[in-house]
């Protein structure tokens, strides 16, 4: 009796094919797949494919690979190929066919359809009117992010929006159509933004991970004339050359609510506190003493959440006379 | 004949000699030595000949009068255009920042004119049509919310006539369209006014309000949008086409692009430090064009492989571009540059500096085939310059 599973083992270990059936029969394939990197290909990008055949037994004699129904010849026996993905929602069919001692094969296959999600971060920082760029987050300052996805027809109100902020979750968890959000920048010089869009069977669509800048705002000063404006160049110091010049403080990435009502804006000259413009309190018009005059002074500016210290700039400046 | 007379003979002539060259010495008039050696005539008109006409036309020298860079104003200025008059003059139309009055040049003479004194107080924008009869100027202090008007020129009475006020977050002159987009809640709404029938039609709509747009030639588009720049956030390059967003496959940090129908230039950070390349929409092929300038200071010269770019060449620019030019921190001195999208190669086509002793910082860079020239704006301080190409 013992000789006759001993001959059963055997035969089991020799042939592995039975149990290849097995496995296809049981499902355990499905633990083979083709791998994606990035996992989410752009349009118009190079990705790569690679087989991750790993838990499949059997001696695998071969690998070729059908890009939209057509063999590539010298991706033969490749684990990993390089693809190029073509215009945004131009589909693209991925087989990998693994020959399996010799006799047997097994398909793999995976379909890609590449389209874009763009994140547009739109910061509620303070630049200056004539600025041309974006405002920068800074640690308290809102965040407005709008998801764009272009080359595909899906419709964002049929969608699952998934926010994180430093992997938690914005207002709460995933909600349908929500493809805007605003956030609160938290502490930290750099915070993580995820966003996961999933369709209403709850099938992935893509995956998208930011890593935004939180920037200490910074204050510049800039020459203001009554009649032309302000001069955008930055004033690194000052020469007045006629009896007064008015100034202005310009601080970038303060979060606006501060900068629309700070709890502190105080103004100084040589230390002293000074008044600034009626119309304007970034504002200050300096005038000589006397019109024979001269000497040197610095000028400072601080303006500061009182409730929320770290939203809050100063900055100096020197006046010859 | 004695030998004593002729003795005295010899004497009287030696001082007869003595005599005529102490007269020459002592009272011969130097004017008309002068005139006598410089002419070549004595007391006669002089007849002007004409110069040999050794040197061809085309290598004369330059009229000294007319330099190629030169300054056109002294006055800061707030937008121009190149106006071609029923007359066929040519002539440059500007508006002066802070005031909005109304100015033409003459180039040939350099002839100063004031068209109109209406006053708009702290005009800070303004674009002219081309055949001048139309102005629009943006005025504004402090806020992002800008007064744009829009206004006929009186030309009898050298005054601007107001026909339409809106409040804009940016405006644009072309062709026959004055195009502005307004800020919303839900992102940004462009419309667009037909100047001759002053109706107002909807462009498009953005999903954000943070963009910078390169406005069509019609209603319909092409237009293309990308966010505002910023060294340390992520833009998208995107195209309008009668109303519908698309993107186009150009996007990085500090991103900022110029388009036209063959191509697209675009500067990105790469590696720590902003690089320009060149985006081929044919081929879509991507070139790097081993120099860093910015698309919005830069020229893509219509159906050539022409790009005119202003381009400082000994500096390096800093990771933080283009956000330290647009807060005036950092200002270039620049050249014009004139680059091959198809070749890549470049030449300078005038050092400023050098031909005009000036640190230029070019904005609102314009080429005009009619002139032959180029206009633009000095970023430091507004005034209005032209390189004359003399082709």
């Amino acid at each position: 009796m013992v000789k006759y599973f001993i001959l059963l083992f055997c035969l089991i270990l020799s042939n592995p094919l039975p149990v290849l059936a097995q496995i296809n029969d049981s499902g355990f394939v499905q633990n083979a797949t083709i791998v994606l990197k990035p996992a989410y290909p752009e349009p118009q990008s190079t990705f790569s494919a690679s087989l991750d055949d790993y838990s499949i037994s059997g001696q695998k004699t071969s690998v070729s690979w059908k890009i939209n129904g057509k063999t590539i010849v010298s991706n033969n026996n490749l684990r990993t190929i390089t693809l190029e993905s073509g215009a945004a929602g131009e589909q693209i069919t991925i087989e990998a066919i693994i020959g399996l001692n010799g006799q047997q094969s097994l398909n793999l296959s995976k379909t890609i359809t590449p389209f874009y999600l763009d994140i547009i971060v739109e910061p509620q920082t303070r630049t200056p009117a004539f600025y041309l760029g974006r405002g920068l987050p800074s640690i308290g300052s809102q965040v407005n992010l709008r998801a764009i996805m272009s080359g595909t027809n899906l419709s964002p109100k049929d969608l699952i929006y998934s926010w994180q902020i430093n992997d938690k979750f914005v207002e709460g968890g995933p909600i349908r159509g929500r493809s805007n959000t605003s956030i609160t920048v938290p502490r930290g010089n750099f915070f993580l933004v995820n966003l996961r869009v999933t369709n209403l069977t709850g099938g992935e669509l893509i995956k998208k991970t930011l890593q935004l800048p939180s920037v200490n705002p910074e204050l510049y000063f800039y020459e203001k004339s009554s009649l032309y404006g302000i001069n955008s160049k930055v004033l690194t110091s000052l020469y007045l050359t006629g009896n007064s010049a008015t100034i202005t403080g310009e601080p970038y990435h303060l979060a606006l609510g501060t900068y629309n009502q700070p709890s502190l804006l105080e103004w100084t000259v040589d230390n002293k506190k000074s008044d600034p413009s009626t119309n304007n309190p970034y504002e200050i018009t300096l005038a000589r003493p006397t019109s024979e005059s001269s000497g040197r002074s610095q000028i400072n500016l601080h303006v500061r959440n009182l409730t929320q210290l770290i939203q809050g700039v100063r900055g100096n400046l020197q006046v010859n006379f | 004949m004695k030998k004593s007379l002729f003795i005295i003979l010899g004497i009287l002539i030696i001082f007869i000699l003595l005599a005529i060259w102490a007269y020459l010495l002592f009272f011969a008039k130097s004017e008309d030595n002068i005139a006598l050696f410089n002419n070549f005539f004595d007391g006669e008109e002089v007849e002007i000949l004409p110069l040999p006409d050794i040197l061809p036309e085309e290598t004369l020298p330059v009229d000294l009068e007319r330099p190629s860079i030169r300054q056109l104003t002294l006055r800061p200025v707030a937008g121009f255009n190149e106006v071609v008059d029923t007359d066929g003059n040519l002539e440059i139309y500007f508006v002066e920042m802070g005031t909005g009055h109304l100015y033409s040049i003459n180039l040939q003479s350099g002839e100063e004119q004031r068209l109109s004194g209406t006053t708009v107080v702290q005009a800070r924008d303004a674009h002219i049509s081309r055949d001048g009869n139309t102005v629009a100027i943006v005025s504004y202090t402090n806020t992002k919310l800008k007064n744009m008007t829009i206004f006929i020129l009186d030309r009898e009475n050298n005054s601007l006539t107001e026909v339409i006020s809106d409040v804009v977050q940016d405006f644009h002159l072309s062709n026959n369209l004055l195009y502005y987009t307004v800020a919303t809640s839900d992102g940004l709404e462009a419309y667009a006014y037909k100047l001759d029938t002053l109706i107002r039609e909807v462009v498009f709509s953005l999903p954000f309000n943070e963009a910078t747009v390169q406005w069509g030639d019609t209603i319909k588009g092409p237009h293309y949008v990308y966010p505002k720049a910023s060294y340390a956030l992520q833009g998208f390059l995107y195209v309008v086409e009668a109303g519908k967003l698309n993107r186009l496959p150009l996007e990085g940090f500090g991103f900022s692009a110029l388009v036209s129908k063959e191509g697209v230039l675009f500067t990105k950070i790469t590696d720590h430090l902003p690089m320009s390349y060149y985006y081929d929409r044919k081929t879509k092929e991507i070139k790097n064009l081993n120099l860093a300038a910015l698309p919005e200071k830069c020229l893509l010269v219509e159906n050539t492989e022409s790009i005119i770019c202003p381009h400082s060449q000994t500096t390096t620019l800093s990771y933080q571009m283009p956000d330290l030019w647009y807060q005036g921190v950092f200002s270039f001195v620049d050249s014009l540059q004139h680059i091959n999208s198809a070749t890549l190669s470049n030449f300078t086509l005038v050092d400023i500096l050098a031909e005009s002793g000036r640190e230029v910082d070019i904005v609102k860079l314009s080429y005009d085939a009619d002139f032959d020239g180029f206009f633009f704006t000095n970023k430091n301080d507004s005034s209005l310059w032209m390189y004359e190409t003399f082709n």
